[in-house]
């Protein structure tokens, strides 16, 4: 893999994280600093107000690249429910961007037809996980 | 303020002044400033009215000018380390101060509106922003801070001061740049004579007006002046106080001097800065910069703008220019159109003679002084001085397109920087203004070699710092935010800092707001900030983010943000504040382990320190281990008390059930409005109850959700009390922390101990910890909260919040139960110390037996501090015997459920019996009683036999309810409950199968199959006849039997070990009750089976049935009702069967049995017996019409003699169904209806006889059956036997019981084995028709040849 930063958070009401995945493959990338998960964490936080920004300025679910921070960029998506999911990449293609976001909608609407599904409480689904893994490496394998 | 003041108040002429030492002595010494200081106030010039015409046709008017005075040799700009370490002194001033100010709340201003004034309140910027660009002036390509001219000041007392002025101007240091020549030399001079009164000079000021005269006349009226200072006298009186006037103005100083200043400014004295100068001195110097200013100033600065724009009209302006520079534009350095020899531009302006010239060459840069790019850039800023905007920017314009053409990118900037502040002043849009600086920094930012030119990027810092400033001037916060991030990528950090701050503010105040890139960026200049050391202004900017993170669940954030400021809060000795921060990342379950330790290391440390500097560890809020305060379980014995933990599983709804019959006797009070008066103010309260002496338990759950093990060491309640008014003398302290042991043990009257408890925590693990509280005095006690020590170190504490139930209005869902408001409220009501009652059942095995019988101990202890009585108890189920008496305290054994046993003689002596033995109630609850009389005596107990069968296997519970009074009344609690469960395991140990079968030689018995199969090596003992008649024989040989026939017994002893392995059978009789032996049923027998075995027996059944009189218990029942069911009861326990069902106990059968066996335990412990019972044996076998055909089975016939053997047959007949039926025997019939399972049981005759219409005869007649029948049929595997005499009889009515016998009659032809069972059975009872197969009977006849022998 080209490049080592792919984290991917999906945000429920009043900013809070319900969903977060560091989607690198391990072993590739080596031992990653933890530290830099403050960093990543940051910006994708930072972003929410791009996101916000741009959420109403376009009917597509997909916003593309909103926010950046040195070579650090965030590509959102914002589903119906303005659950909103940031993957924080460092330069990948729009397209493969926007197909995963796609894929990952597909199966965030099964969780959330979980009746106990709450948009502030984190999704602890493992399957949820795995699936989410899975698109990721069929997407973003180069 | 306004940009345009601001450019307007900083981009003025500046003055370089050359003094004497003398005159700065003086000043020095009488005022505490320079010259250059006591100038300076008054250079800013209002309502002036000077007509200047630059380069155009039109004057225009100056109507406020500003000149700026500095000392010659400071006007150079410092190295960019000094100005560096200058700033942090900046930086570092302001940062003590801000330490001490409150950390602004963002939230609220946000709230609020006022996210403005929280922009303006950052506490160093203003400041350091003006400093800095102080800094950046003098720069050697902007020459609008080279001096315009130049000030000699002399004092009036020198000798010939013309000659004196010319040699300070030539002896005196220059500006660095003048003496490089990147510094116009060539300046307007003006000379000032000072006068001071202090200094005592001949002549006085006559002399000095005289001197000036002749300077006059020397240098030029206009040239010259003369001050006067220092007039003052010592009166203090006449001191005109204008220290604010002096101070305001005085800039920093830099230690190496420079940027205006030099590098220290002399002391202040006593009196004050500007002491000895007069309102008459003040008016002097004013009127001498205003002369100087637009006397001499002005029109100098005219003069060289016109000859500068004469210069550049020349050669670059004009078509022709033009094209010359389109076509043969030079291509770089050295080749500048010289003006060297000509006259200087300035020199016809000034008066002959003032100037002094002669100065360095250019050198080797890009420019020299002399070339045309740099007289245009001259020209541009001269006119921006003189306020002639429009010049200044076509300059630039043209200056520009030259530089760009030549690459000087660098000089091209620092054009572009002046142009936008030019378009500025020109109302030019502001997105070209923005542009133009972007312009700038991008110009600048490719020169600065990646952030190494550290000169670079602080002129691209300006530039951007610039761009922001208009930008927020504007409302373009976004633009400004964009300019700040762009000026701090290169900066160093302290600069890079304050600039993200201010970046950050910008956010803020954009349209809507940029929270959480605020929050963003006011991080990243914290860190910054944390990286150059600058703590206190760090600590600023992540304290203000904190609350826009916290609560949100991003973890690492504020993880990072705790971790910081706990450290930064520990160096500076704040460790409370430390701890709080500490405290709150120590629960992160995302991070590795590594961390987790990290984090909870470093919080204990902190806590060990702060335990070391202030002697005691303060109590926090801990988040570990995860308390749930709003799920915690009360365990309080107050009226209701639970023996153990089991008691408390089960459902109360349970509890209530069993408890209802104990209440049910005694006098319950119930409260009505009638005495509402009475009632206590505290039990109108849902409080709890509490008893003294007795601990109340709270159960509380904490977790542990880190990768670490967590030891929690005395864990303890804290609670407040308000003694009751008896005790209150005693505590005086209302609140007793149970955790602050001092005051605790202080007072006299201890309210309450706290049992501690400990609990180490796995990863991950849950536990529910048991926490106790003694009360120790009657009153009120509040629980509010745990107290625990982390780690044995770090103290920590958790209120209880307990959540308050939910209440649907609208769904009207139900109210909470009793015990589940019991388990929510804190309160409780202490009352004095009761007795109270403690139950254990002692030698209850954990697992028992399916069917064993255990006897077990029941042991009553009072553990409290008075006497009781009155003790009644209920227990659950049918699985449990209480012993009436307690005569046999003997320790469970296998031999005590034997039959015969004897009662062993009671040890003690004194047998007690219960009062009431055993009242049965509904579901087979039955409720006990101990004599009223009998008390209880504090640490006395009673120890009882009691019994249990477990009958299924899994899980067996049973449980008692016990009821008993004080036996001194005590206000508030006349009786106590207490509750008692057990459960065990209950694993199989025998399968056993009975089956019966009627006996085919009588119509009485039947013959038992039991099939045993042993899943433990047990061994039966005993077949035990539990029906009042029913007996047992062993089965024998018909020989035996007939010899000696078994008598039969209600106990059959048998001794068989049932196999593992393989089912094993095992056979014996069972005799019905005889007419005769039914009623003297013999006692003995009753007497020889075990009292428990019989109760257990037919408790069973009792529990089974259903009860008719199920709702009207569910009332409450009476006193009366019960007594009355006990008083029927009463015979119960030695009742082996219900008494009532001898009637029709032939025709029901209702044989019940069990089997008693037992099983040899281990080496050391009792052998174990048990019980297998089978209810109603007969139940299958229960037919209604028993019939057996008795005969001759064997016989001997000589059939020669006579061709056919009759042989008389009977048929034994028994009604066993309950009504009188109606017989009809048709011999010779074959059953029209063979059920399947007599189809395999029974050999079948080959073919059925046909013939079977016989012909009508009457009963007990001896028709003769003609004996063609059998011809008629024509089989020849027919049989070879003939009914014959009467083949149909009829009985018209057997009654339930009656036997009677039907005389039939078989022909037998040849000699042979016969089966004879082509015969039927009809009976018709309740109008319905019923037929059965007779019973089969073998024949055997043999033919006799002894007589024909004895005839031969």
């Amino acid at each position: 893999m080209s490049s080592t930063v792919l984290t991917f958070v999906i945000v429920g009401l009043d900013d809070h994280p319900i969903f977060e995945a560091d989607l690198v493959l391990r072993g590739e990338a080596g031992s990653r600093d933890d530290r830099t998960q403050y960093l990543h964490q940051f910006v994708l936080h930072a972003a929410l107000d791009a996101v916000e920004d741009q959420q109403w300025q376009s009917t597509n679910m997909n916003l593309g690249v909103v926010d950046k921070f040195n070579n650090l960029q965030v590509s959102a998506f914002v589903t119906a429910a303005q659950i909103k999911f940031l993957l924080l990449h460092d330069g990948r293609s729009d397209d493969s961007i926007r197909q995963f976001f796609r894929d990952v909608h597909e199966v965030f609407l099964k969780v959330m037809m979980n009746p106990f599904f709450s948009p502030k409480a984190p999704v602890k689904s493992n399957a949820f996980h795995q699936r989410v893994r899975a698109i990721s490496r069929s997407h973003f394998r180069s | 303020m306004e940009m345009k003041e601001w450019i307007q108040e900083n981009f003025t002429p500046a003055v370089m002044v050359i003094s004497s030492p003398e005159v700065e002595a003086l000043c020095h010494e009488s005022n505490g400033f320079n010259i250059v200081d006591m100038l300076r106030p008054f250079g800013y010039l209002q309502q002036l009215s000077v007509p200047v015409r630059t380069v155009g046709e039109q004057a225009y008017r100056i109507r406020e000018l500003r000149v700026r005075f500095y000392q010659a040799d400071m006007m150079f700009k410092p190295s960019p380390e000094a100005a560096d370490e200058y700033l942090k002194g900046v930086v570092n001033a302001a940062g003590k101060e801000s330490s001490s100010a409150a950390v602004p709340d963002v939230l609220t201003a946000l709230r609020k509106g006022t996210v403005g004034e929280l922009a303006e309140s950052t506490p160093s910027w203003r400041h350091y922003r003006q400093e800095f660009l102080r800094t950046m002036a003098f720069g050697e390509w902007e020459t609008y801070d080279h001096p315009v001219a130049c000030l000699l000041v002399l004092h009036a007392n020198a000798e010939n001061p013309v000659e004196a002025f010319g040699r300070m101007f030539h002896s005196a240091p220059r500006p660095p740049l003048m003496k490089t020549g990147k510094m116009e030399h060539r300046l307007v001079m003006h000379h000032l004579l000072v006068h001071a009164d202090n200094a005592a000079a001949e002549g006085g000021y006559a002399k000095s007006e005289e001197k000036l005269k002749a300077a006059r006349a020397a240098l030029g009226q206009a040239a010259v002046h003369l001050i006067r200072i220092n007039s003052h006298k010592g009166d203090p009186a006449a001191v005109v106080g204008y220290e604010r006037k002096w101070r305001l103005p005085l800039p920093g100083c830099l230690p190496s001097g420079g940027a205006g200043e030099p590098p220290s400014r002399p002391d202040v004295p006593a009196a004050g800065l500007g002491a000895c100068l007069t309102q008459a001195n003040l008016e002097d110097i004013k009127r001498f910069v205003e002369d100087f200013a637009v006397r001499a100033l002005l029109p100098a600065m005219e003069a060289r703008v016109r000859a500068l724009n004469h210069q550049v009209k020349s050669t670059r302006k004009g078509l022709t220019n033009q094209l010359k520079t389109l076509l043969w534009r030079k291509p770089l350095t050295g080749t500048a159109v010289s003006i060297q020899g000509r006259d200087s531009p300035l020199s016809g302006s000034v008066h002959g003679g003032s100037v002094h010239g002669g100065a360095a060459n250019g050198g080797l840069t890009a420019y020299s002084g002399a070339s045309i790019e740099s007289q245009m850039r001259s020209l541009a800023d001269l006119a921006f001085l003189m306020q002639d905007y429009e010049m200044a920017l076509s300059t630039l314009r043209l200056l520009c397109s030259d530089l760009k053409t030549d690459k000087k990118w660098r000089q091209y900037a620092g054009a572009q920087e002046t142009m936008a502040l030019a378009m500025i002043m020109t109302n030019a849009p502001s997105s070209e203004v923005v542009a133009t600086f972007k312009e700038a920094y991008g110009r600048y930012s490719h020169l600065t070699n990646s952030g190494t030119n550290k000169e670079l990027v602080r002129y691209t810092t300006r530039a951007m710092m610039l761009a922001a400033d208009y930008a927020k001037q504007q409302g373009n916060f976004t633009e400004a935010n964009y300019a700040l991030m762009k000026a701090h990528y290169q900066e160093e950090n302290l600069r890079s800092g304050l600039l993200l701050e201010q970046g950050a503010l910008c956010l803020l105040r954009e349209r809507p707001p940029k929270l959480r890139k605020f929050a963003f960026h006011m991080t990243l200049a914290g860190l910054r900030f944390n990286a150059c050391d600058q703590r206190a202004l760090g600590a600023r900017a992540y304290r203000t983010v904190l609350p826009v993170y916290e609560g949100h669940r991003w973890y690492f954030i504020e993880e990072h943000l705790h971790d910081v400021l706990g450290k930064l809060d520990l160096e500076t000795g704040r460790h409370d504040a430390a701890l709080q921060h500490f405290a709150a990342i120590i629960a992160c379950p995302n991070s590795p382990a590594y961390w987790q330790a990290f984090y909870l290391k470093q919080f204990l440390d902190c806590v060990t320190a702060t335990e070391g500097s202030q002697g005691k560890a303060p109590v926090l809020e801990l988040v570990l281990p995860e308390l749930d305060a709003g799920k915690i379980r009360i365990h309080s014995d107050d009226q209701v008390c639970h023996a153990n933990a089991e008691a408390r599983a089960l459902p109360e709804e349970d509890w209530r059930l069993l408890e209802a019959p104990l209440l049910a006797g005694s006098d319950i009070q119930v409260a009505s409005w009638l005495d509402g008066g009475s009632s206590s103010k505290i039990a109108g309260l849902a409080l709890n109850t509490a008893v003294v002496g007795e601990p109340l338990e709270v159960l509380v759950s904490v977790s542990n959700p880190l990768a670490l093990e967590l030891s929690v060491s005395r864990m303890r309640l804290t609670f407040d009390a308000e003694p009751s008014s008896a005790s209150e003398a005693a505590a005086s302290g209302a609140t007793a922390g149970a955790g602050e042991a001092e005051p605790a043990e202080a007072l006299p009257g201890n309210f309450a101990e706290a049992e501690e408890s400990a609990v180490t925590l796995k990863p991950q693990e849950s536990a529910w910890v048991a926490l106790r509280l003694r009360p120790l005095q009657p009153g009120l006690l509040t629980l509010t909260g745990v107290e625990w020590l982390l780690n044995d170190t770090a103290p920590g504490r958790k209120q209880f919040a307990l959540r308050p139930p939910p209440t649907h209005r609208r769904t009207a869902s139900k109210a909470p139960s009793k015990a589940e408001g019991q388990s929510q409220c804190l309160a409780f009501t202490v009352l004095p110390a009761l007795p109270k009652l403690e139950a254990s059942v002692e030698d209850l095995p954990d697992c028992l037996l399916e069917g064993e019988l255990r006897k077990c101990m029941l042991v009553l202890r009072n553990t409290g501090a008075s006497a009781l009585h009155g003790i009644r108890m209920v227990t659950s189920g049918p699985d449990v015997y209480v012993s009436p008496d307690n005569a046999d305290l003997s320790s469970p054994s296998a031999d005590s459920v034997m039959p015969g046993r004897q009662q062993p003689a009671s040890t003690s002596g004194a047998v007690e019996h219960l009062q009431e033995p055993g009242i049965p109630l509904r579901r087979g609850m039955r409720r006990c009683a101990w004599p009223a009389s009998r008390a209880l005596q504090p640490q006395d107990e009673i120890r009882w036999p009691l019994w249990v069968h477990p009958r299924d296997r899994g899980p067996f519970g049973f449980h008692l309810a016990f009821y008993y009074e004080p036996q001194a009344p005590v206000d508030g609690m006349k009786h106590r409950l207490l509750r008692l469960r057990h459960v065990v395991d209950v694993v199989p140990a025998l399968s056993a199968v009975a089956e019966v079968a009627a006996s085919r030689t009588d119509l009485d018995s039947f013959i038992l199959r039991l099939t045993l199969q042993g899943l433990q090596p047990v061994t039966l003992r005993h077949i035990s006849s539990m029906h009042s008649g029913w007996k047992l024989s062993a089965l024998q040989n018909r020989s035996d039997a007939q010899s000696n026939p078994a008598q039969p017994s209600a106990i059959l002893a048998a001794d068989l070990a049932a196999s593992i392995s393989a089912p094993s059978s095992t056979y014996c009789r069972l005799h019905p009750p005889s007419q005769t032996s039914r009623n003297s049923a013999s006692a003995d027998e009753r007497a020889m089976q075990s009292r428990c075995l019989a109760f257990f027996h037919t408790e069973h059944m009792r529990a089974l049935q259903p009860e008719p009189e199920l709702e009207q218990m569910s009332q409450r029942p009476s006193k009366v009702s019960l007594d009355k069911a006990a008083a029927e009861a009463q015979p119960l326990p030695l009742a082996g069967a219900a008494p009532s069902t001898d009637k029709d106990v032939g025709a029901s059968g209702g044989a019940d049995l069990a089997l008693i066996w037992t099983l040899e335990a281990p080496e050391g412990q009792p052998s174990r017996a048990g019980a297998t019972h089978f209810y109603d044996v007969l139940e299958k076998e229960k037919v209604a019409l028993r019939a057996v055909l008795r005969g001759k089975k064997q016989l001997q016939h000589d059939f020669q003699r006579s061709g056919s053997c009759s042989v008389p047959l009977t048929l034994a007949l028994r009604n066993c169904s309950d009504a009188a039926v109606s017989v009809c025997v048709e011999a010779g019939a074959p059953s029209s209806v063979q059920p399947a399972a007599e189809a395999m049981w029974r050999s079948m005759p080959a073919v059925p006889p046909a013939g079977s219409a016989g012909p009508q005869s009457q009963a007990g007649g001896a028709a003769p059956e003609p004996a063609a029948s059998r011809a008629a049929l024509g089989s020849p595997a027919g049989p070879a036997y003939m009914w014959t005499g009467s083949t149909r009889s009829l009985l018209p009515a057997l009654r339930p019981g009656q036997s009677a016998q039907v005389p039939l009659q078989v022909s037998v032809h040849v000699p042979g084995a016969f089966e004879i069972s082509d015969y039927v059975i009809r009976w018709a009872a309740h109008d319905k028709q019923f037929q059965q197969p007779g019973p089969a009977f073998l024949l055997m006849v043999e033919d006799d040849t002894s007589d024909r022998l004895q005839d031969v």
